[in-house]
């Protein structure tokens, strides 16, 4: 007997497809052999470094799985508008989702099925490289419960960036494009939102004649950041492990940050609590993108018809 | 079964759908007969509920599929086969139709048995295991018929089913379509391939440029080609005034010289053709042959969709 969430007939397929496929476990095989390697490297220095009876920082493990963590992360922004382009745009192209339309399942079902398999796909390399993360926890510097909360801030993020891909893929009609989107917006989101805040704080300072650290105006573009998932990730990694960066400020995270840079006051709820606030809009926003993209997959389908004049 | 009304459907300037109209009966078997282009495609889509037409109704075992609640009952009770095979090259035949299955809420045992019966419906039981890839064109489309029939619809909408499949997989198609429409299911089968639709179809419809040319029985399609009737001489030697004598005879309605000979068309009777036979005879005309012959049926059609045939009174 199927649990009832995973009675949905899109997912058990794409789940069956994926498995069958081979670069799949290509894929997997290569991250955790990387990983491995980088582990192994790790442990080899710490050991020659004890033989040498030098001395041994466990603070450096707590900086290893940061680095990791901001590492994986980032190979998640990288596949998962790869792993989600394809997943509409690959029906369309294959011709199935015509016939997909005609079924019993609705579009959000539709939807709902491509977006929890590709969210099982980035949870299952999450995985992978957990008996990995175990030597950190051996070694100590981290608790068994930071391990689960950082983890849980990356998967958050395949979560919030899989919408989006699941999104441009009912709107594009080709996976190859549908791909090459997610990852832009990927990149906007990420990397955009940072360089639109950095430009909109110099504007404002510019026009006002102040320079960018000491002019407060405009502070309320760093909202924007609400929706960057890097904030949300670092400021779990920074208020559960902790990150070598900063100041010595008793806050952590992005209300460390915004102290130094704004005028905000880091005490504020929507600034102490930043991960928290982030999540509640990021799920809002998920939620609208997945909407949308079930509102897409029967309007975009038809545009194409509409093109067909062999009919 | 189905009743399409004044049915119009527009993209941008091109007018696909004008005006269409169409009845077919509980447990026919339809063809649906037009050139590329005709509005076929697009008829079966709206059917479906895949296109949305600007005016006109459809109307499917008492559902309007133009609204979205009986749209949502109807899909149970509709089954489509696109004019491309849609299928997952990854999937077995056997993993096909259960997922299919699961898309009508068909799960464990009776999602098994579902898929096994299919599989011997059209004769696939033994590539059950196969990848889906690995299937000929013929394997392909049969196992699509099996999607279709997956949530035992009423009525099944098939678009060029037979389209590039070799006589073989042609033949096995026309006996499952035969099967299925002797098991009560009404059938639509869209076609430009004419001789194979009049073998196998009860009724059919004749659409030109989204319009309904002809919509009637078999036989009365037959009988349309009834009229296109002529004859046709052959000369061994000089025709010399064949022509001229030919013409001569009140029955006749149109001569033309013809690479070969001359062709005619008349209205006369057996006994009124031996007459003319005789008269060319007895004036030395070195008659080869002398034949009547009915207009090949794709001609007729040809004729119907371009409204050369007057068929008012079925469309």
């Amino acid at each position: 007997m199927l649990p009832i969430t995973l009675k949905n007939a899109v997912l058990l397929k794409d789940m069956s497809i994926k498995a069958k496929k081979k670069n799949m476990a290509v894929s997997f095989f290569v991250l955790n052999i990387v990983i491995a390697l980088f582990f192994l490297l790790f442990l080899l220095i710490s050991n020659v470094s004890l033989a040498n009876n030098e001395s041994f920082d466990i603070q450096n493990f707590t900086y290893v799985f940061d680095g990791f963590i901001i590492t994986i992360s980032a190979i998640i922004c990288i596949v998962v508008p790869l792993e989600t382009g394809p997943a509409i745009s690959n029906e369309r192209e294959r011709q199935t989702l015509d016939v997909l339309l005609t079924t019993n399942l609705s579009n959000f079902d539709i939807i709902l099925g491509k977006y929890v398999s590709s969210v099982i796909y980035t949870l299952s390399i999450v995985v992978s490289i957990l008996p990995f993360l175990t030597i950190v926890l051996l070694y100590g510097g981290i608790t068994l419960l930071q391990l689960f909360a950082v983890l849980l801030s990356v998967l958050a993020t395949a979560m919030y960036l899989s919408t989006f891909g699941i999104f441009f893929s009912s709107v594009v009609r080709k996976s190859s494009h549908a791909a090459a989107v997610n990852l832009a917006m990927v990149f906007i989101i990420v990397i955009g939102s940072m360089f639109l805040c950095l430009t909109t704080k110099l504007t404002f300072a510019i026009f006002n004649g102040r320079s960018y650290g000491s002019f407060t105006s405009g502070d309320w573009i760093y909202a924007v950041l609400y929706f960057n998932p890097a904030t949300t990730v670092y400021d779990i990694l920074d208020k559960t492990v902790g990150l070598s960066m900063g100041s010595g400020s008793s806050y952590k995270g992005m209300a460390r940050i915004l102290a130094e840079i704004s005028d905000f006051d880091p005490s504020n709820f929507f600034i102490r609590y930043w991960w928290i606030v982030s999540y509640i809009l990021q799920t809002a926003v998920g939620v609208f993108m997945l909407k949308n993209a079930s509102r897409a997959l029967y309007r975009v389908n038809r545009k194409k018809h509409g093109k067909k004049t062999d009919n | 079964m189905l009743e399409i009304q004044n049915l119009n459907k527009s993209f941008g300037t091109f007018k696909a759908l004008n005006n269409l109209s169409l009845t077919v009966k509980d447990g026919e078997l339809f063809g649906f007969v037009g050139a590329n282009g005709a509005g076929k495609t697009t008829t079966m889509k709206i059917c479906v509920g895949l296109e949305r037409a600007d005016s006109g109704s459809v109307i499917i075992d008492g559902n309007s599929v133009l609204s979205r609640r009986s749209l949502s009952v109807l899909r149970g009770k509709v089954g489509y086969v696109p004019d491309f095979f849609g299928v997952y090259a990854d999937l077995t035949a056997s993993e096909y139709l259960h997922f299919f299955a699961g898309t009508y809420n068909i799960w464990g045992k009776a999602a098994d048995t579902l898929t096994d019966n299919l599989l011997e419906l059209v004769n696939l039981s033994d590539k059950a295991n196969t990848q889906v890839d690995s299937l000929s064109r013929g394997m392909k489309q049969k196992l699509c018929v099996a999607r279709a029939l997956v949530q035992n619809p009423k009525i099944l909408f098939l678009d060029e089913p037979a389209s590039g499949l070799d006589p073989k997989a042609r033949h096995e198609l026309k006996e499952i379509l035969k099967n299925l429409s002797s098991m009560g299911k009404t059938i639509i089968i869209s076609s430009h391939i004419l001789p194979e639709l009049i073998e196998m179809c009860s009724s059919i419809g004749i659409i030109s440029h989204g319009e309904m040319k002809f919509n009637g029985s078999v036989e009365d399609a037959l009988a349309l080609s009834a009229g296109g009737e002529y004859i046709e001489i052959t000369f061994s030697g000089d025709p010399g005034r064949a022509l001229s004598l030919i013409r001569e005879c009140p029955f006749v309605k149109t001569a033309e010289p013809t690479a070969s000979g001359i062709t005619l068309t008349a209205a006369g009777s057996d006994r009124e053709y031996t007459e003319l036979l005789r008269k060319l005879v007895t004036n030395d005309i070195p008659v080869a042959t002398f034949a009547k012959k009915h207009e090949n049926v794709e001609n007729v059609f040809l004729n119907i969709m371009e409204g050369k045939t007057n068929v008012a009174d079925n469309a």
